[in-house]
């Protein structure tokens, strides 16, 4: 078992999993709250990964931040670290990729939050953003919930992406899925049907959590 | 200090007006104006537009001193700047909070003392102690209600909008609280403004009538008026004239109009000038019925008739009469059994003449 792939791939689905509850929440409410008719643009923007091949975004990531680019630069100069080939970079990557899986599910629970409650709560004299605070927040957080698992259960699986942008470098970007593809690759099956069997095991585990979660919320 | 409320204002949806309300009134002490219409003519919508809620394409609203909306001026107070309290249909008690915490959530920098006084008062005040602690799921719906209120007026709103307040609840309850509502809101000297479409709740709560169809204002004034007086035949359809009738003016004189209804002629006050086609309207209640016919009475018509059906409805029986057109007549059982009403058998109708309000028919 690579222990620090594993230390890498939970670092990178923690990070992700923060970082889309902090971008993906306001995103999701403004997209349930507008009303503007080329609003199915910005849907579809957010849906795009869900079909896309991991390896289009990886390389579109990987030329637009390469070192001559000017956002690689303009990233460089920030942060002092270079995307391609570091963690930043498959960080970067993860979030984009996992935003669907984050924002859909955050939208819908929204969505499903009466309207009524929320007028009444303006109507008492609450501003929008207490109101989102008071009311829909606590209202809607088994969806919250399962967009987080999602997002977190997304990234540890997730093998394109890391691939295109961070290659493979052990400690920094070599994630399980990619340790197992090396392993393979290498002709080293009892590490990679360890590593397979994990995957399996967590992915489940993962997916009982949100059906068994969402059970008792409907209930 | 006397505050007005006034309301001039067209909403659409789409290109077609959906809304074009017109009135105005005294606000500055109890009193129930009730927006009375049938299911979708706009009665809610018009309620949504003074909350803030909605926002009209065209028109004024002001309250007192302060305008709330101004369609020129481009000024749209949020909800939370009118400081109105709304009730809505099905109440929307927050359902992740305790009833505690549902009547003190409007209540925003008050001290906790202050907090576990006023909601204590409103508890006591609404009869929910003992609930505080329970969710909106737990308690009945005529609490529901009484939550909702305290929630609404602890906050002491200037303007209270109430949508279809007693819609929710089943017969029994709100027959108790048709009743109880007026004497729950009097204590807090705050205008409300009522939509509804049952008749009998208009009746009993409203002091004012506005009566809507199709997003226009039909006609407004006191209730009883408004009930026994409509102004044309669409009103006394939506108002739920019992008797509505074709007849024909024959003679007027001295401000008595002889009205020919079927092959009889009833006697009517024509304050105005009327057209020769008219409806005659007549209220059921205002039916007087008696058995033998009378030899000399006060009132001017008397309608010898028999009687076609008996509809039994709570306390009261609905006698439907042929004489010579069909009248029906609203008598409570008690009386019913005393003059041994069954079908088949002659009786005699009497009817005041104030009773007989005609409008123009064209």
């Amino acid at each position: 078992m690579d222990w620090t792939a594993l230390a890498v791939t939970l670092k990178l689905a923690a990070w992700t999993t923060v970082i889309l509850l902090v971008l993906g929440l306001p995103l999701a409410y403004w997209l349930v709250t507008m009303r503007w008719r080329g609003k199915f643009l910005i849907e579809a923007v957010v849906a795009l990964p869900l079909v896309l091949p991991p390896t289009v975004l990886g390389y579109y990531l990987l030329m637009a931040t390469g070192p001559n680019s000017y956002l690689g630069e303009g990233v460089e100069s920030l942060t002092g670290e270079r995307l391609p080939f570091t963690f930043l970079g498959i960080l970067v990557g993860s979030v984009l990729f996992n935003l669907p899986f984050a924002v859909r599910p955050f939208a819908a629970a929204f969505l499903s939050v009466d309207r009524k409650l929320i007028e009444a709560s303006w109507c008492l004299g609450e501003s929008r953003l207490g109101t989102f605070f008071r009311i829909v927040m606590p209202l809607s957080w088994p969806g919250i919930f399962t967009g987080m698992i999602l997002t977190f259960a997304h990234t540890v699986g997730e093998f394109g992406v890391v691939l295109m942008v961070g290659g493979n470098i052990p400690g920094v970007t070599r994630t399980l899925s990619i340790a197992l593809y090396d392993d393979v690759q290498a002709m080293q099956y009892e590490a990679a049907g360890e590593t397979a069997l994990l995957l399996v095991a967590f992915s489940f585990a993962a997916l009982c959590i949100i059906h068994f979660f969402q059970r008792r919320v409907v209930l | 200090m006397s505050k007005e409320l006034a309301a001039r204002f067209v909403k659409r949806f789409g290109k077609k007006v959906a809304i074009e309300a017109d009135f105005q009134w005294l606000a500055d002490r109890f009193s129930i104006t009730v927006l009375f219409g049938p299911s979708g003519c706009g009665k809610t919508t018009t309620l949504r537009c003074l909350a803030g809620l909605e926002r009209p394409e065209e028109g004024k609203i002001t309250f007192g001193k302060s305008t709330w909306f101004d369609a020129e001026e481009r000024i749209h107070l949020s909800p939370q700047q009118r400081g109105i309290g709304y009730l809505f249909q099905d109440y929307a008690l927050f359902p992740h909070l305790t009833v505690f915490r549902n009547i003190a959530y409007g209540l925003r920098g008050v001290s906790r003392a202050e907090r576990r006084k006023l909601v204590g008062a409103m508890l006591e005040r609404f009869n929910l102690l003992g609930l505080e602690d329970r969710f909106p799921h737990q308690v009945s719906g005529g609490e529901q209600q009484r939550i909702a209120l305290a929630r609404v007026l602890v906050c002491r709103p200037q303007l209270l909008l109430l949508d279809e307040p007693l819609s929710s609840l089943d017969s029994p309850i709100r027959k108790q609280l048709r009743t109880d509502l007026r004497y729950l809101l009097i204590d807090f000297d705050i205008p409300v403004v009522l939509v509804t479409h049952d008749r009998i709740e208009a009746m009993a709560l409203a002091d004012h009538l506005i009566v809507l169809d199709q997003g226009r204002i039909r006609q407004q004034g006191p209730v009883a008026e408004v009930f026994n007086r409509p102004v044309d035949i669409d009103v006394a359809r939506i108002v739920g004239m019992g008797n509505v009738q074709p007849g024909r003016i024959v003679e007027t004189n001295e401000g008595l109009a002889t009205v020919e209804v079927g092959n009889r002629q009833l006697t009517a006050f024509a304050p105005i000038p009327l057209a020769e086609q008219v409806y005659v309207c007549i209220q059921p209640e205002e039916v007087i019925l008696q058995k033998a016919s009378p030899e000399l009475s006060s009132p001017r018509n008397r309608l010898l008739g028999t009687i076609k059906s008996l509809t039994h409805e709570g306390p009261t029986v609905l006698v439907t009469i042929d004489c010579g057109f069909s009248l029906v007549a609203l008598v409570t059982r008690p009386a019913s059994e005393e003059l041994a009403l069954t079908v088949g058998m002659p009786i005699t109708a009497l009817v005041k003449t104030p009773a007989v309000h005609l409008i123009p028919r064209s």
